[in-house]
C-alpha cells in the first residue's frame, strides 16, 4: 500500500496525532538529516583541528613524518590514485541526483538503476582505499601524523558505509515495499543528502590531506 | 502510583494489539547483551588473528570492544530497533506506530515506550538513581578529606571517587535531568501531541542506561582515576575504568544528540497555530538553544575520547609527544565541547526558573525578549570561549587576552538574566511555594557562582586560582546552587502535572532548607582553602586546613539529610498526595490547561495559541485556548467564548492591509473585533461609510466584528468603549510614520498607557487606504455621467446607495466625441470633463465612498460596456439633468452593453449653476 | 518605587555591612612573596569590591521583595503587567560591561607586567615526573628537589614533564603553569620576600599527585651564593647525571630526588621518551 495511502486513512482514525500542525512545508526527517549532518560535520572538523595542530609542531619539509624503516626514504601519500579515486565519489553525487532526478519523472526503473550505480561506486571507493592502506607503507602507530591520517580517513570510510547502509535500505523499500513516489520520497532525499555530505567531507579531506 | 490512564486508546491500531509481558523484553535485553558481548569477542579475536598481532589476547582492545557490542546488544535487545528491523526487511510499516505508547500500569514504565510523557518519567527515575549513586561517590569524597592524610582509600581509588562523581553528575544527572523534564513539558508547552520522533526518543533515553552502566561500574575495574576531564597523557596510563569511561561518553554523548535533534525538529515543525516564537515560552528558547550547543558541540567531546581511546587501545600516538603528538590539542578539542557543556547544563535551568518565578509573581516575565535574546547569545558567545580552561596549559600565550574578553562577555547577558527575574518578583504578588522557595534560592546562590565565575575568567586571577578549591566551589555553586536548584524547582513545579498529584510542602520547604544551608556551609568555605593554596583533587593536604575541611565534610550531611527528605516527599506522594488539579499553580502555559496527568496525546483537539505565556496581570488575557473533550470534564477552562481585540482606525479602516490583518488574527479562531473609528470632527458620515464596508467585508467572511463611530480623539474613543466593553488587545491602524497625524500626537504609546493592553500597530499606506476592496459583499457601482458630475444630486444619489448597502463607486465620464479625437477641441473638452470628474471622485471619497475614475471618448453605452467587462459592475447608474436629458435614447442601449448589470437611471435637478456642458 | 527606596537602602547598608564583613574580618589571601602577588592581589580587590557590590545589590532587592512583596494568604489577584522598563535594562546591560570593560584592561597590564622579562634573571631548570620535582641550576651545573631562588631578582623557571601533565604552582608567589610533556613552558616570577613556601603540583597527575610536593626556597643573595657553591662542590665530589638521561631510565643511579617510575601498567602503551620534537632543539 502506498504510504499516501497509509497516511490518508490513518487520518481518519481519530485521536491519531497529525504529525504536523505549523509549519507543515518543512520535511520533519529532512530537517532531522540537516542537523544531524551538521553534528557529523562537527565530528570531522574536531579531527581536522587534531590533525593541523599535530602538524604546526612539525616543520613543513619534513611533513609527512613517516619514514621507512629500511631506506629512511620519507613516504609520499598516492595523490594519483586517491584523485582518481575522489573522482568515482564525486561522480556518485551525480548519479544519485540523476536518480532522484528520474524519480520526479515517475521513472522508478531510472530510480533503481541510478541508486546501483551510487551504491557500486561507492563500494569501488571503499575498497581502493582499502588498497591504499595496504600499500601506504606505514600504520596508525608509527606517528601523530599516522594516527590522524587514518582516524581521518577511516572515520570517512566508515561514514561512506553508513551511507551505503541507508543507499541499500532505500533500495529494500523500493524493491519490496514498493515506496517513494514523485511527490513523498523524505527517507529517499535524507539518504542522498547524506551521501552528498560524506562527498563533501572527502574533497575537503583530500584537499587539505593529501594535496596541500 | 500514577499512571498515565490513557483516555482511549487510538481505534484502528488494534492490530498491534498484542502486549508483550515485562520478563520477554528484558529476556531479549539479558540475550542481547550476551549475544553482543560473544560477537564483540569474536570480532576482535578474529581481527587480531587476522592481522597477525603478536598478542591475541589483551584486555583494553577487548574491553572497549564488548563494552560497545554489549551495549549496542543490550539496546537492541529491550526492543529499540523492532520497527527499523520490520522496515528493513522492506515489510509494511505503519509510520504512525503508537503501538509501544503510553503507560496502563507501573510496568509499563520498565520497557521501551515511545510516550514522551512515560519517557520524561523515565528519564527522570533513571537520573534520580544516578544522583544518589554519584552522591554516594561525594559523601566518599568528603570522608576522605575529613582528616589530613589516608582516611579511608589510597590515592588511586580516591581518584576514583572524584572521576566518577563529576561523571555521573555530569552525564548522567545534570544533562539528562533537564533532557527528561523538557521530553515531559516541553511538547505539551508547544502544543504538540508528542516529540516529532518518538522513536528515536525512546533511543535516546535507552542509550543513556548502558552509558551510565558503564561509567558506574568503572571503579571496579580500576583506575578511572584521571578525573572527568581524562587529561592524556595520564588518561592514558588507566586500565580498563579507564576504557569504560572512554565509551561510556560517547554512548551518553550520542544519546545527547539525539534528544537534541527531537527537540528542535519537534520545536521547529510542531508549533500549535499561533505559536509564533515570541510567544514561545522560555523553557522552549532554552531547551531550543541547548540543543543547537549539543548538537554542535558534542561531536567535540566524541573526537576527543576517540583519540584518547585509539591512543589506548591501537597504540596510535595522538598525544605521545615523542611521536609528534600534541597534548595540549587534546584540551583544545576537549573544552570546545565541554565549555558549552556548562552551558548545556545551565540554559535549561534559566528556562525553567523563568517559568517558575513569571508563574509565582503573578507577572509578566520582566523584559521577556531580553532574557530570550540573552539565551541565544550566552549560547553563541559559549563557542568561542573553550580555552579560558587552558590559561595555564602551555597553549599560544596570544590566545589567552581574546579567550578573557569573550569569557567576561558572557557575563553580560548572564547579568542580564538576574537582574530580569528581579524585576520580575519586584512589585509581583509573591507566592512562596516550593519550586519559588527553590527558584529564589537559586539566584542566591547562582549569583555568587557567577561572579566567581568572572574572577576566574580573568586571566591574572585564574593563573593563581586554577585548579584550586576555588574552583571546586565556583563549579559547585552554578552546578549545584545552579543546575541542581533549578531541577529541585522543575521536579517540583511540574510534579502535579507529572504525577497527578500534590507533593508535601511542607516536606518540600525543609528539603530546600536543610540543602541550601547544607551547600552553603560546604561550599563557601572552599573559595578560601582555594587562594590559601589547597589544591583540588588531592585525598591528602596541608594539616593547616585540617579544621575547615572537618566542617565542610560534616556540613555536606546537611545535603545528605535533606535528599532524603526529598526521597521521602517523592515516593510518598506520588503513591498518597492528595489529587492534583489540572492548574495548580494558577499558570497560563499549555501544560496546565490539560489534565494532570494529560491524557495519551496532551490535547484532544488542536489548541490555539492567541497571546504570550507570560500575560499575567492583563484581564482577560490569555496564552492558549485548548479544546478539550468533554469525557475529560471542562471546566471554565474549556470555554471557548470569544475575547475581543479593538481595531482603532478612521480614514484606513476599509483598506486591504487592515482586513488581511485581521484575517489572519481571525484565523486564530478566538476573537472578535470592535472597531473604534473616531470621526475627529469631520464627517460622521463618512466614517461610517467606511466601516459598514469594512464591516461587510468580514462579515461575508464569516469574522465576527462590529463598531462604533465616536466624535472626538481616538484616545477618547478607545477610553468610551473599553469602559463598555473588556478588549484583549488593540490594533490600531496608522498611515506611515511622517504622514501620520496620529503618530505625530503619540497616539500608539497613549493608548497603551491608559489600556495597559498589547497594542499592535497597522501602517497603511496611503494608496492603499484608498484602494477599493475587492468582496462580494461589497457591490461595484458605475456611474456614468457627464453634465451632472460635481453637481450636489448627483454625490447625494450615490451617497443613498452607499447606505443602503456598501459599495465601489467608479465614475465613468462618457465624452461622446464626435469629431477626431486629436484636435484642440476634443482636447478642451476632455480636460473640462476630466475636472469635473474629480469634483466628484473628491467629494465621494470625503464621503468615505472608495471610488475611482475614468474619462471615456466615446458615448454612454461603450461607457456601459467598460463597465461590465473592465470593473465588473454590479450597478450602472446612468445621470443626467432634468429636462435636459435624451437619457431615452440611450438608456436602451445601455442596458444591453452592461448585460446583467443592474441599470438606473438618475435624474438630477438642476438647482445650480453648472460647469459649461460639453456637448 | 519611591516609597520602597528608604527601607530598601536600609537592608542595603545591612547586607553591605555583613558582605564587608566577611570580606574584610576573614584574612583572605596568603602573603604576598613576589611582585606578581601584590599586582594580581590588587586587581583582585577591585573585583571582589565591585562584585561585592553587585551581590548587596541582588540579595537585598531578592529579599525585600520577598519581604514585602508576598501575597496575602487567599490573595489571587496578579501583580501589575509590567512588561518592562527599556532605560532599566539598558542601565543594567551598560553598568556591568563598563566594570568589566575596566578589568579587562586592567588584568592585560597585569599579565604583561608580570610576565615582562629582565635582562638579568636567573634561569632555572625545571623537571617533573610522577611524583617528583628536580630543579636544575645551569650555569652552576648544580641539581637540587628544593627549589631554591635569589630575594630581588627575577627567576626564569624552565619547566618540562618526563610523564604526564603537572602544574607548578608557589600560592604565595601567585604564579602557576601546567608542565607539559613534549614542551618546555616558562614561568616568570619576582621573589620579594624571604621564607619557604610550598610548591605544589597543581595538575591531577595519579596516584602520587597529592604528595607531590616540594619547597621553595626564598634566600639572602649571599645565602644563596653560598648555598649554591657549596652545592657545587658536593656535585664535584658525587657527579649526578643531568635529569633528562635519567628521565629515560637509562643510567638512575643517585641523585637526590627518587628516579621516575615505570611509567605504566599498560603494556601497549609505548614509553613515552622525556623530550619531543617540540623541545629538541633547546
Amino acid at each position: 500500500m502506498a504510504i499516501d495511502q497509509v497516511r490518508a486513512e490513518l487520518s481518519k482514525v481519530p485521536g491519531t496525532p497529525s504529525s504536523t500542525s505549523r509549519g507543515a512545508k518543512m520535511s520533519q526527517g529532512l530537517l532531522a538529516m540537516i542537523l544531524f549532518i551538521g553534528s557529523e560535520a562537527m565530528l570531522f572538523a574536531s579531527f581536522f583541528v587534531a590533525y593541523f595542530m599535530i602538524r604546526f609542531n612539525i616543520a613543513e619539509n619534513d611533513w609527512p613524518p613517516v619514514q621507512d624503516p629500511a631506506t629512511g626514504e620519507r613516504f609520499e601519500l598516492p595523490v594519483l590514485l586517491t584523485g582518481v579515486n575522489t573522482a568515482f565519489l564525486v561522480f556518485s553525487s551525480f548519479t544519485i541526483w540523476w536518480a532522484e532526478h528520474r524519480l520526479k519523472h515517475g521513472d522508478r526503473r531510472g530510480l533503481e538503476r541510478g541508486l546501483v550505480v551510487t551504491m557500486l561506486l561507492g563500494l569501488t571507493f571503499l575498497l581502493i582505499q582499502v588498497n591504499e592502506y595496504i600499500h601506504l607503507g606505514f600504520t596508525p602507530k608509527d606517528q601523530a601524523f599516522s594516527a590522524a591520517f587514518y582516524t581521518l580517513t577511516g572515520f570517512h570510510g566508515l561514514h561512506v558505509f553508513v551511507g551505503l547502509c541507508l543507499l541499500l535500505i532505500c533500495y529494500l523499500r523500493i524493491k519490496r515495499a514498493h515506496e517513494f513516489t514523485p511527490t513523498w520520497s523524505t527517507p529517499l532525499v535524507a539518504a542522498s543528502l547524506y551521501w552528498h555530505f560524506v562527498d563533501v567531507v572527502w574533497v575537503l579531506l583530500y584537499v587539505l590531506v593529501y594535496i596541500v | 502510583m500514577a499512571t498515565h490512564a490513557p483516555t482511549h486508546a487510538p481505534a484502528g491500531h488494534g492490530h498491534h494489539g498484542e502486549v508483550k509481558p515485562l520478563w520477554y523484553w528484558w529476556k531479549r535485553a539479558i540475550v542481547g547483551t550476551m549475544v553482543g558481548t560473544v560477537f564483540a569477542f569474536a570480532v576482535m579475536f578474529f581481527f587480531r588473528w587476522a592481522f597477525g598481532f603478536d598478542e591475541l589476547y589483551k584486555g583494553q582492545p577487548y574491553a572497549a570492544a564488548i563494552a560497545t557490542f554489549a551495549s549496542l546488544g543490550f539496546v537492541i535487545g529491550i526492543g529499540n530497533f523492532d520497527w527499523w528491523w520490520r522496515y528493513l526487511r522492506g515489510k509494511h510499516v505503519d509510520y504512525e506506530d503508537h503501538s509501544l505508547h503510553g503507560a496502563r500500569t507501573f510496568r509499563d514504565y520498565f520497557r521501551v515506550n515511545t510516550d514522551h510523557k512515560v519517557i520524561g518519567v523515565q528519564y527522570l527515575l533513571v537520573v534520580l538513581f544516578f544522583f544518589v549513586l554519584g552522591g554516594i561517590f561525594a559523601m566518599l569524597v568528603r570522608w576522605e578529606l575529613a582528616a589530613p592524610g589516608h582516611t579511608i582509600a589510597d590515592g588511586e581509588t580516591y581518584n576514583g571517587y572524584f572521576s566518577v562523581h563529576a561523571t555521573l553528575m555530569i552525564f548522567l544527572f545534570v544533562i539528562p535531568a533537564f533532557a527528561g523534564l523538557a521530553n515531559y513539558i516541553l511538547p505539551i508547552m508547544i502544543g504538540a501531541k508528542d516529540m516529532a520522533f518518538p522513536r528515536l526518543n525512546a533511543l535516546s533515553l535507552w542509550l543513556l542506561i548502558p552509558a551510565g552502566v558503564m561509567l558506574s561500574v568503572s571503579p571496579l575495574f580500576g583506575a578511572f582515576s584521571s578525573g572527568w576531564t581524562a587529561y592524556p597523557p595520564l588518561a592514558l596510563q588507566g586500565t580498563t575504568g579507564q576504557t569504560l569511561f572512554n565509551v561510556g561518553v560517547q554512548f551518553a554523548g550520542a544519546s545527547s544528540i539525539a534528544t537534541a535533534l527531537n527537540f528542535l525538529v519537534s520545536i521547529a515543525t510542531m508549533r500549535a497555530p499561533g505559536m509564533t516564537v515570541w510567544r514561545m515560552p522560555l523553557l522552549v528558547w532554552a531547551n531550543a538553544t541547548t540543543s543547537v550547543l549539543v548538537v554542535f558541540g558534542t561531536p567535540f567531546i566524541a573526537g576527543s575520547q576517540f583519540m584518547t581511546m585509539f591512543d589506548r587501545i591501537a597504540g596510535t600516538n595522538f598525544f605521545n609527544a615523542g611521536q609528534g603528538g600534541d597534548v595540549v590539542m587534546y584540551q583544545h578539542v576537549f573544552w570546545f565541547y565541554s565549555h558549552p557543556a556548562v552551558y548545556i547544563m545551565i540554559l535549561p535551568g534559566f528556562g525553567i526558573i523563568s517559568e517558575v518565578i513569571a508563574t509565582f509573581s503573578r507577572k509578566p516575565l520582566f523584559g521577556y525578549r531580553a532574557l530570550a535574546f540573552s539565551t541565544v547569545a550566552i549560547a553563541v558567545l559559549g563557542f568561542g570561549v573553550w580555552a579560558h580552561h587552558m590559561y595555564v596549559s602551555g597553549m599560544a600565550d596570544w590566545l589567552r587576552v581574546p579567550m578573557m574578553i569573550t569569557t567576561i562577555i558572557i557575563a553580560v547577558p548572564t547579568g542580564v538574566k538576574v537582574f530580569s527575574w528581579l524585576g520580575t518578583i519586584w512589585n509581583g504578588k509573591l507566592h512562596l511555594k516550593t519550586p519559588m522557595v527553590w527558584a529564589l534560592g537559586f539566584i542566591s546562590t547562582f549569583v555568587i557562582g557567577g561572579l566567581s565565575g568572572v574572577f576566574l575568567g580573568t586571566l591574572p586571577i585564574d593563573i593563581q586560582l586554577h585548579d584550586t578549591y576555588f574552583i571546586v566551589a565556583h563549579i559547585h555553586y552554578v552546578f549545584f546552587g545552579g543546575s541542581v536548584f533549578t531541577i529541585f524547582a522543575g521536579i517540583y513545579y511540574w510534579f502535579p502535572k507529572m504525577t497527578g498529584r500534590m507533593y508535601n510542602e511542607k516536606l518540600g520547604l525543609v528539603h530546600f532548607w536543610l540543602t541550601w544551608i547544607g551547600f552553603n556551609a560546604t561550599f563557601f568555605p572552599m573559595h578560601w582553602l582555594g587562594i590559601q593554596g589547597m589544591p583540588r583533587r588531592v585525598a591528602d593536604y596541608d594539616p593547616r586546613f585540617a579544621d575547615l575541611n572537618l566542617f565542610i565534610s560534616l556540613a555536606s550531611l546537611g545535603m545528605v539529610a535533606g535528599t532524603a527528605v526529598f526521597f521521602y516527599n517523592f515516593i510518598y506522594s506520588w503513591a498518597r498526595g492528595p489529587r492534583a488539579p489540572w492548574n495548580p499553580w494558577r499558570s497560563r502555559t499549555m501544560e496546565w490547561l490539560v489534565s494532570s496527568p494529560p491524557s495519551l496525546f496532551n490535547f484532544d483537539a488542536q489548541p490555539q495559541v492567541v497571546g504570550g505565556p507570560y500575560q499575567y496581570g492583563i484581564p482577560g488575557a490569555r496564552h492558549a485556548v485548548v479544546f478539550a473533550g468533554e469525557e475529560i470534564g471542562g471546566g471554565e477552562l474549556t470555554e471557548t467564548e470569544r475575547r475581543t481585540i479593538l481595531v482603532v482606525a478612521s480614514e484606513t479602516v476599509a483598506s486591504a492591509t487592515l482586513l488581511d490583518e485581521i484575517r489572519e488574527r481571525a484565523h486564530e479562531g478566538v476573537w472578535r473585533f470592535t472597531f473604534v473609528v473616531p470621526a475627529e470632527g469631520r464627517e460622521h458620515r463618512a466614517a461610517e461609510r467606511r466601516m459598514q464596508l469594512a464591516l461587510a467585508v468580514l462579515a461575508a467572511e464569516g469574522v465576527d466584528a462590529s463598531g462604533t463611530v465616536t466624535d472626538g480623539s481616538p484616545i477618547l474613543a478607545v477610553q468610551r468603549v473599553l469602559a463598555e466593553e473588556p478588549a484583549q488587545e488593540i490594533m490600531i491602524a496608522t498611515y506611515p510614520t511622517g504622514t501620520s497625524r496620529w503618530m505625530a500626537q503619540d497616539v500608539i504609546d497613549r493608548i497603551r498607557k491608559i489600556s495597559d493592553l498589547a497594542v499592535t500597530r497597522v501602517v497603511v499606506t496611503p494608496d492603499d487606504a484608498r484602494r477599493p476592496v475587492t468582496s462580494d459583499a461589497v457591490r461595484q457601482v458605475a456611474v456614468i455621467a457627464n453634465d451632472t458630475l460635481g453637481s450636489r444630486g448627483l454625490l447625494q444619489a450615490i451617497q443613498e446607495r452607499a447606505d443602503e448597502r456598501p459599495l465601489n463607486a467608479v465614475v465613468l465620464c462618457p465624452l461622446s466625441l464626435d469629431g477626431p479625437g486629436w484636435t484642440d477641441e476634443a482636447e478642451r473638452v476632455r480636460q473640462e470633463a476630466a475636472e469635473r470628474a474629480r469634483v466628484t471622485i473628491g467629494q465621494l471619497e470625503r464621503a468615505g465612498i472608495p471610488v475611482r475614475g475614468e474619462v471615456i471618448d466615446r458615448g454612454p453605452v461603450e461607457a456601459a460596456r467598460i463597465a461590465r467587462d473592465d470593473f465588473a459592475a454590479d450597478v450602472v447608474l446612468v445621470c443626467s439633468f432634468r429636462g435636459r436629458d435624451h437619457a431615452d435614447d440611450v438608456l436602451p442601449g445601455v442596458e444591453r452593453a452592461a448585460g446583467g448589470a443592474e441599470v438606473e437611471h438618475v435624474v438630477v435637478d438642476a438647482e445650480a449653476p453648472t460647469a459649461p456642458a460639453g456637448s | 518605587m519611591r516609597r520602597h527606596a528608604p527601607a530598601l537602602a536600609l537592608l542595603m547598608l545591612v547586607i553591605g555591612g555583613l558582605t564587608a564583613a566577611v570580606v574584610l574580618l576573614i584574612d583572605w589571601f596568603p602573603i604576598q612573596a613576589a611582585e606578581q602577588a601584590e599586582r594580581i592581589d590588587h586587581l583582585m580587590w577591585y573585583l571582589v569590591i565591585s562584585s561585592g557590590a553587585i551581590y548587596v545589590i541582588v540579595i537585598s532587592v531578592l529579599l525585600y521583595s520577598v519581604w514585602r512583596f508576598r501575597a496575602k494568604p487567599g490573595d489571587e489577584s496578579d501583580g501589575p503587567p509590567n512588561h518592562g522598563n527599556t532605560s532599566l535594562e539598558v542601565a543594567w546591560t551598560v553598568l556591568p560591561a563598563i566594570l568589566l570593560g575596566v578589568m579587562a584592561v586592567w588584568a592585560y597590564l597585569v599579565v604583561d607586567r608580570n610576565e615582562a622579562l629582565a635582562a638579568d634573571r636567573e634561569v632555572i631548570e625545571v623537571t617533573a615526573w610522577q611524583f617528583a620535582w628536580e630543579f636544575r641550576y645551569p650555569e652552576a651545573g648544580v641539581t637540587s628537589g628544593d627549589l631554591r631562588v635569589p630575594v630581588g631578582r627575577q627567576i626564569d623557571l624552565q619547566m618540562r614533564s618526563v610523564d604526564v601533565i603537572h602544574d607548578l604552582w608557589v600560592p604565595e608567589w601567585r604564579v602557576k603553569h601546567d608542565v607539559v610533556p613534549g614542551m618546555t613552558n616558562r614561568l616568570i616570577v619576582n621573589p620579594t620576600r624571604v621564607g619557604t613556601y610550598p610548591l605544589i603540583c597543581m595538575e591531577l597527575c595519579g596516584v602520587g599527585h597529592a604528595a607531590m610536593r616540594s619547597r621553595a626556597i626564598v634566600m639572602e643573595p649571599d645565602d644563596y651564593e653560598a648555598w649554591l657553591r657549596n652545592a657545587q662542590r658536593e656535585v664535584r665530589e658525587e657527579p649526578t647525571p643531568p635529569p633528562a638521561e635519567r628521565g629515560r631510565g637509562e643510567d638512575a643511579d643517585g641523585g637526590v630526588p627518587p628516579p621516575p617510575p615505570a611509567i605504566t601498567d599498560e603494556p601497549d602503551q609505548p614509553v613515552i621518551p622525556p623530550t619531543g620534537p617540540g623541545s629538541a632543539g633547546e
